[in-house]
């Protein structure tokens, strides 16, 4: 039976539901040409969806500059209010910064959360320094939004389990849910272990895992991502809407869970 | 309105199911059905995970009971007499309806170049059979040779990554006979610019069923900035222009 969201699709249309992408970045990016890498380009594609709202790190924040990447990404904030949210990057191994760039940002309601990179900046996710992030975001209700890969030691899914049980105050979000389709029950056991952890479904391979995570944990701990502009949002989109769950939980993951983790 | 076709599906059993089981011509039919998407075209899992001879045979019988799917081939260099002469497995292949021929050298140990594959590569160029190779499976080197030694075979490049724009705009701008299916190119506005750069007919849908799925890999193109004129095109139009090419 094709569903309204997937019908709508079917016809290319916007979809009629307030999408709130939790995982998007912005920019150009070193290591391969990205079109309409731009705020304007960006709103585009998300007009075309059906997006209303984009959480952004900027490339240049997971990159080599954090601290000049968060002034890109609240400026995009600032300049288009309601299309896109802002979240603090840090890197690790500017540990003299890591406070003091978090509390730049006390009271900026445009900057919502806190985007690490493990595998980017090749520090472990449990590391000291990490630690201290998760302290500081817990107490400033900023969700943690880490990518994860399945078989990295610096971001296995399976290391967030513990981490999150340690810091029950701080909400983690663990991008790409491991990446892989298979290893994909690494993120599921971390998610079945501490509730304040939450799966985002974006990546280039997971095609047919969406059903599963919702059968798994279900769906009020999955955030829809689409890791635009690293990647286009429509197929990131569709993996939600043609994953054979009902229609409510597809709402769960589009837009209500989000609108709870990122105060909309 | 052209009809949708599916240039890159496989059927049949798995070392490794995506599903956990089967991926079966039922199933993806009813995942055609979703996306509205009318034919698939289809090659045998066995065909790559276990000998050419079998799956081919297979992929022809699945097609034959389904009338909405149409079988790929996957081929061999001849040398190891493991296929016939060239000529003439493309002779079958146009005998028996098949509308596309796919090569694996990476998972199937061989060379794609001229003194191991030109003979196969020849023949497929004179019937104008379109031949369909994932990027993983070789290099961009070993393609644009490919394309320049026999300009006259349609060759679609498959599991082209959404990184991959640096090579890809250069290639599809050196070998006129390429064509870039279009599944895994996931780049941001990636349709759009090919589109725009190259022409639509450059761009066949795939989804790359079952690892990828029709109804999200169909939405790249439906949710692209090209006019429905395009967009067609590249969800069927080209694809049927390939099969009409085909000398029989």
């Amino acid at each position: 039976m094709t569903g309204r969201l997937a019908e709508q699709a079917n016809m290319g249309l916007p979809l009629d539901v307030p999408i709130i992408d939790s995982h998007a970045h912005l920019g150009p990016y070193y290591n391969f040409h990205i079109p309409f890498n731009d705020p304007e380009g960006m709103i585009q594609s998300m007009d075309a969806l059906g997006i209303r709202t984009c959480c952004i790190a900027a490339h240049l924040g997971i990159g080599p500059d954090f601290r000049a990447g968060n002034d890109v990404a609240l400026k995009a904030a600032t300049d288009h209010p309601g299309r896109f949210i802002g979240a603090i990057c840090i890197n690790p191994n500017y540990p003299e910064a890591i406070l003091s760039e978090i509390d730049r940002f006390t009271g900026v309601d445009a900057m919502r959360a806190v985007k690490l990179h493990p595998a980017l900046h090749n520090y472990p996710a449990d590391g000291e320094r990490y630690r201290m992030v998760y302290e500081a975001a817990g107490k400033r209700h900023l969700p943690v939004a880490s990518h994860t890969w399945a078989g990295d030691k610096r971001c296995s899914p399976k290391m967030y389990a513990a981490i999150a049980k340690e810091y029950p105050e701080t909400t983690f979000i663990l991008v790409h849910s491991g990446g892989e389709p298979g290893p994909i029950i690494e993120a599921i056991d971390a998610a079945k272990q501490a509730e304040n952890i939450y799966l985002e479904t974006s990546g280039s391979l997971t095609f047919r895992t969406v059903e599963r995570l919702v059968t798994a944990v279900g769906s009020k701990r999955l955030l829809f991502g689409s890791d635009m502009p690293f990647i286009d949002p429509a197929p990131q989109v569709g993996k939600v809407i043609y994953a054979p769950i009902s229609e409510d939980d597809k709402l769960d993951i589009l837009y209500r869970n989000a609108r709870r983790v990122f105060r909309i | 309105m052209a009809q949708l076709i599916d240039s890159n599906c496989m059927v049949g059993p798995t070392v490794n199911p995506v599903l956990g089981r089967e991926f079966s011509a039922e199933i993806l039919e009813k995942e055609m059905d979703l996306a509205e998407v009318q034919k698939a075209v289809v090659h045998h899992a066995l065909a790559k995970e276990h000998h050419p001879a079998v799956g081919n045979a297979a992929a022809v019988e699945i097609a034959r009971t389904h009338p909405r799917l149409l079988p790929a081939w996957v081929l061999l260099p001849h040398q190891t007499k493991e296929m016939e002469a060239p000529e003439r497995v493309v002779e079958r292949m146009v005998e028996s309806g098949v509308v596309l021929a796919k090569m694996f050298p990476a998972d199937h140990n061989f060379s794609l170049s001229e003194w191991s594959c030109g003979p196969v590569l020849s023949a497929l160029e004179e019937r104008r059979m379109p031949l369909m190779i994932d990027l993983t499976q070789t290099t961009c080197d070993q393609v644009a040779a490919i394309c320049t030694a026999h300009p006259g075979l349609p060759v679609i490049l498959a599991d082209v990554g959404y990184r991959t724009g640096r090579f890809i705009y250069a290639l599809l701008g050196a070998c006129p006979n390429l064509r870039i299916e279009t599944s895994r190119y996931q780049a941001h506005r990636g349709i759009e610019s090919l589109c725009r750069e190259f022409g639509a007919e450059r761009l066949i849908f795939g989804s790359r069923s079952p690892d990828l799925a029709c109804g999200p890999t169909a939405m790249a193109i439906r949710y692209a900035r090209i006019s429905k004129a395009e967009k067609d095109k590249i969800l069927g139009g080209n694809f049927e222009a390939l099969m009409r090419g085909i000398r029989g």
